[in-house]
């Protein structure tokens, strides 16, 4: 694959798909800093990963599984990524953020935060309208594993929201 | 709220997206930092890997072409046979790696068979690469370098010594600790009833 293809593959992806990747960088980094970090670290590995793509999935189901395995490495990395905060000041800045604030959707993220990594990637999933065979065939696991961890996911994010501490 | 009312107010993002990309700066970062890194590992190892064969063969035809030193056939030997290991390696893992699933768990997998590969090298490497070298230096130090100051022979020993402790040390603190670290995420993966 020529570059000037894999860009024009990448560029058109990023136009109709950013939205999935700003929901995994929300749900895994959560201040400006780090929601940078992690979003250079999505986009090449999405850039990477163009010349792999062979269709055989839908290209949601494609970048979700790049955006969720690169979420899952930087979160494991994060301590490292919080000394050298740096050594991205120097670095182009691809991430904008907009004025557009609601604060019942940072609660909702908020809940995904208290999540563990696994847990946030279904909820992202789930809450895109995902079918059970597509977050399986994502994550490699049985339907049937992934329907009890969502009933699980649900539950609490449910009893979360109508707890008096929590209720927005 | 219910659900469904969870799902409402998660599809209101449409609408008002948190952030706008740069595009420029993007494409800046890609040109940046562009190729993946298991990319370059691979085009480092060729290059090692034809470095050593190379260097075997002008080792090797120098006292086929000028009739002496024919110690150096030994090195020749060596290098070539580390250059053919490293072949070895290089198409055993290729081959591997068309197996995994194309998934987050195939992911996992192969990102730990990559680590496995790592620490199998580093743990082959003080036998296969720096043994040999020591042996060689032990038979060849006496023979065909005694005009060679005495100093030098404890500070070429000391060299493998500490270069094998290194490899020890990055072992212990980094490669393993990943290792585990990836099989813990991998189990949270695969069991349904794995708490938080």
């Amino acid at each position: 694959m020529t570059e000037a293809k894999q860009l024009q593959i990448f560029d058109d992806w990023m136009e109709r798909h950013q939205g999935l990747l700003f929901k995994v960088v929300r749900a895994y980094a959560f201040n400006p800093h780090d929601q940078e970090d992690l979003f250079q670290e999505i986009i090449h590995q999405v850039w990477n990963s163009v010349p792999r793509f062979e269709g055989r999935s839908a290209e949601t189901t494609w970048l979700y599984r790049v955006a969720i395995y690169s979420a899952f490495g930087w979160t494991r990395k994060e301590i490292k990524h919080r000394q050298n905060k740096e050594s991205l000041q120097s670095r182009s800045q691809a991430l904008v953020s907009t004025n557009h604030h609601n604060p019942r959707l940072d609660w909702l993220y908020e809940q995904i935060a208290q999540l563990d990594e696994v847990d946030r990637s279904l909820t992202l999933m789930m809450l895109d309208g995902f079918s059970y065979r597509e977050m399986s065939d994502i994550l490699g696991i049985t339907e049937s594993n992934v329907g009890v961890k969502l009933n699980r996911i649900k539950k609490h994010l449910t009893k979360q929201s109508n707890d008096p501490h929590h209720e927005l | 709220m219910n659900f469904d009312e969870i799902k409402i107010l998660w599809d209101s993002q449409k609408e008002e997206p948190m952030y706008a990309i740069d595009k420029e700066g993007m494409h800046q970062s890609i040109r940046t930092e562009g190729k993946s890194i298991q990319h370059i590992l691979n085009i480092f190892e060729i290059m090692s890997m034809l470095i050593l064969f190379v260097l075997g063969i002008v080792i090797g035809l120098e006292p086929v072409l000028e009739g002496h030193d024919s110690h150096q056939f030994i090195d020749a030997a060596i290098y070539i046979s580390i250059g053919t290991f490293l072949g070895l390696e290089l198409r055993r893992r290729k081959k591997q790696e068309k197996t995994f699933s194309q998934s987050i768990l195939g992911d996992l997998d192969r990102a730990v068979f990559h680590l496995d590969v790592q620490i199998r090298r580093y743990a082959l490497f003080p036998w296969v690469v720096m043994g040999p070298m020591m042996i060689l230096m032990l038979i060849k130090l006496p023979m065909y370098y005694d005009s060679k100051p005495l100093w030098l022979w404890p500070m070429c020993f000391l060299s493998i010594v500490v270069s094998v402790v290194a490899l020890k040390h990055e072992l212990k603190t980094s490669l393993l600790p990943k290792r585990e670290s990836l099989l813990k995420l991998r189990d949270k993966l695969d069991q349904p009833h794995m708490e938080n």
